[in-house]
């Protein structure tokens, strides 16, 4: 087995479905906190997080993939990622209700986003990977957020900054 | 009219009285008439034959002194002579003139005739006088023998003659009043006799009246007394008697009404003492029953007044063990508080390795990434980091096994302190209820002991009531008897002519009855004898009542106290 035909995933859940993020966009996993809200935003972005003295977006993937919202508990956990839209890179968090593991899957273990005979939204699904009896959805930050949807979050991200306080920026 | 009693000796008395009233009426007329002839007699006749008689006296004494003068031989002697012979004289003058005077008027010429011839003899007496005072004696005595003899003679002869028609006129009065009495002796002798036989009849007619009345009430009487009440007045006669048998017939009829009354009710008297000895008998059995149960009830509160005790000293002793109870619980509680206390120190220090376990998961996590991130070179760290988290999630696992459970614990020993919490008041108000109860089981004790006095007594009356039940028999028996002989004596009256036959056929019948009555008395009693001979009689049972005291000492303790000592 090498590194060429393996792919490092990050696990985590949204409700009782289990998700998986590449481990080269992930930066950090912090633990949950409440973060600086920032007003006029989009539903599912719930505001500023401090991360090592970098104010990063955050937001509830939850809310982006049409999941009801949930209270916060001792398992949800903030993902840090780098995510590279075109050529900038952007910094985010995102919120998830827990993270399992780091693990390798085989490449060829990924299937393709299920097709059921019709257009839909699946461009943010990479693969679909089975473990066990379950399955694992990996997911493309990059398409799932959209280039004006990317460049929003930036604007809120300026104006949350503008917003945030002082010990922020200068950190 | 009403012929009564009174009337009839009115009439006959009034009768008879008549007869006496005429005869005594005719009697005193002719006693008066007698008396009358009588008067005549010796008033007049005989005065009259007395006084003429006193007139011949006299005139012989004249005619003495006449002689004794001529015979005087003194002057003194013949002056002496010639005084008495006045006064002799002067006492006939004065003798014949009253008697003259009072003469009838047919007997006047017989006094003239007496008169003239004693002046004739004093014509002579004056001679004779005259010679002897000139002393011619012998012709003076010469003049007495011859001429004055013949006229004294003469005066004699007339005086005898007036006495010789007095006594012929009292001699006609005596022959008239013989023939009177004659007279009046038949006519009294016919009126007594008339009226003898009118008050023998009417004396005969009163009593035979009343002596038959008499004879009726005395029959009637008899009858009354022989005991035969079947009189009843009939043509009663209209007098006092026959009032009196109207009354005697009332009073038979009354004595009827009483005599049938008094059979009743001593029939009635006689089958009531029947009855009530019968149920006297019932009530002495049912005293003799009644103090069998009150003595089971005697006994059975003496079990029950030892169970009372028992049960006084299981609640003392529950009750001790209830206040131990109370405080044992209390030392629980704090116990539990303590635990309480602990397990929430733990479950802090839980929350500090749990967290400290996420932190090191969180951090083997991000050490995972690195290692991923790294790629070949970071292999080993992987394992390790691998290695540290599964650790890490062991302890986290561990340490939420030990908060849950603590938590667990504390909620479990918060459960525990409040039960025991709210369980020591519960023991506490459960020894007081048990010294309640305990103070309760020590009056039940004093009440059982009262019930078993007022059973004592109960049975003591019972006694009584027995004994009083069985004098109650033997008086109503003696009633019995008392009411037959009662009756026995009514049955000597008869009420009726069919009464004689309806009081003896009442009587056997009662009698029947009586024996009848007796008869299964008796079967009762002996049967009552035999059952009593199995149950206690009423004579065991006052021997009993004699000899025989509740005591409520003697429960002891026995088989079943065991029972409650084990409960206990």
């Amino acid at each position: 087995m090498s590194a060429h035909d393996e792919l490092q995933l990050v696990t985590f859940a949204l409700d009782a479905e289990c998700f998986a993020l590449p481990v080269r966009v992930v930066r950090e996993i912090l633990d949950h906190e409440r973060a600086f809200r920032v007003p006029n935003g989009p539903r599912h972005f719930l505001g500023l997080c401090n991360v090592r003295g970098q104010g990063v977006p955050v937001i509830d993937l939850r809310m982006r993939l049409g999941l009801p919202p949930v209270e916060p508990t001792s398992a949800t956990r903030v993902l840090v990622v780098d995510v590279a839209l075109g050529e900038r890179a952007l910094t985010l968090g995102i919120v998830v209700d827990r993270v399992f593991e780091v693990t390798a899957v085989r490449k060829d273990e990924i299937e393709a986003a299920p097709d059921i005979g019709a257009r839909w939204a699946s461009d943010y699904i990479d693969g679909v990977v089975r473990r066990d009896q379950s399955f694992v959805v990996i997911v493309n930050l990059a398409r799932l957020l959209s280039e004006k949807e990317a460049a929003d979050l930036a604007a809120d991200v300026a104006a949350g900054l503008a917003a945030a306080p002082e010990s922020w920026r200068a950190a | 009219m009403r012929l009564t009693i009174k009337l009839k000796l009115a009439m006959s008395f009034g009768i008879v009285i008549m007869f006496l009233c005429a005869i005594a009426g005719f009697g005193l007329y002719d006693l008066s008439k007698a008396n009358h002839v009588l008067d005549k007699v010796i008033g007049f006749n005989s005065k009259r034959l007395e006084r003429s008689q006193n007139l011949q006296i006299l005139s012989l004494e004249a005619l003495r002194a006449q002689k004794n003068l001529l015979l005087a031989t003194s002057p003194d002697d013949a002056a002496k002579q010639v005084a008495a012979g006045d006064a002799a004289i002067k006492e006939f003058q004065s003798q014949w003139a009253e008697l003259s005077a009072s003469a009838p008027p047919e007997r006047k010429a017989y006094w003239a005739s007496v008169d003239e011839a004693f002046k004739a003899y004093l014509a002579n007496d004056v001679n004779i006088r005259t010679k002897i005072k000139a002393n011619d004696i012998a012709g003076a005595t010469e003049l007495s023998l011859g001429g004055a003899r013949v006229t004294s003679s003469r005066l004699r002869t007339v005086l005898s003659e007036g006495s010789k028609f007095y006594i012929e006129g009292m001699e006609k009065a005596r022959l008239e009043s013989s023939e009177d009495y004659a007279f009046i002796r038949m006519v009294t002798l016919s009126a007594t006799g008339a009226a003898v036989l009118i008050a023998a009849a009417l004396a005969l007619w009163v009593s035979m009246s009343v002596c038959n009345g008499l004879g009726r009430a005395g029959a009637v009487m008899r009858s009354v007394a022989d005991g035969d009440l079947s009189w009843r007045a009939e043509n009663l006669p209209s007098d006092e008697i026959g009032d009196m048998l109207g009354y005697v017939d009332t009073m038979v009829e009354r004595l009827r009404d009483v005599v049938g009354g008094a059979a009743i009710a001593s029939g009635n008297v006689s089958s009531g003492s029947q009855q009530l000895s019968s149920t006297s008998e019932q009530i002495a059995q049912g005293a003799t029953e009644q103090a069998a149960a009150a003595e089971e009830a005697s006994s059975a509160m003496e079990e029950m007044a030892a169970n009372i005790k028992q049960n006084a000293d299981n609640a003392a002793q529950t009750e001790k063990i209830a206040r131990q109870s109370a405080k044992d619980a209390e030392a629980s509680g704090e116990a539990v508080a303590r635990a309480v206390a602990a397990m929430d120190t733990i479950a802090q220090k839980i929350t500090i390795v749990q967290e400290i376990a996420r932190q090191t998961d969180l951090l083997a996590l991000n050490a995972a990434v690195e290692a991923a991130r790294a790629g070949e070179h970071g292999k080993g760290f992987a394992v390790v980091a691998s290695e540290v988290r599964k650790l890490a999630e062991r302890s986290q696992a561990a340490a939420g096994e030990i908060s849950h459970m603590s938590g667990d614990t504390v909620k479990s020993a918060k459960d525990a302190g409040d039960m025991l919490n709210r369980l020591v008041p519960d023991i506490r108000k459960t020894a007081e209820l048990i010294a309640e109860i305990s103070a309760a089981c020590r009056e039940q004790d004093i009440g059982a002991s009262q019930i078993n006095q007022a059973i004592q007594q109960l049975d003591q009356v019972t006694q009584q009531n027995a004994g009083a039940s069985e004098e109650m028999s033997a008086t109503s028996e003696e009633l019995a008897s008392q009411a037959e002989e009662l009756q026995c004596s009514i049955a000597f009256f008869r009420v009726d002519d069919e009464g004689d036959r309806r009081p003896s056929a009442v009587r056997p019948q009662a009698k029947r009855s009586v024996k009848t009555h007796a008869l299964p008395k008796q079967g009762v009693r002996t049967q009552s004898h035999a059952t009593l001979a199995k149950k206690p009689t009423v004579q065991a049972q006052q021997e009993r009542a004699r000899g025989f005291a509740l005591d409520l000492s003697m429960g002891g303790r026995d088989e079943q106290d065991r029972d409650f000592r084990e409960s206990a």
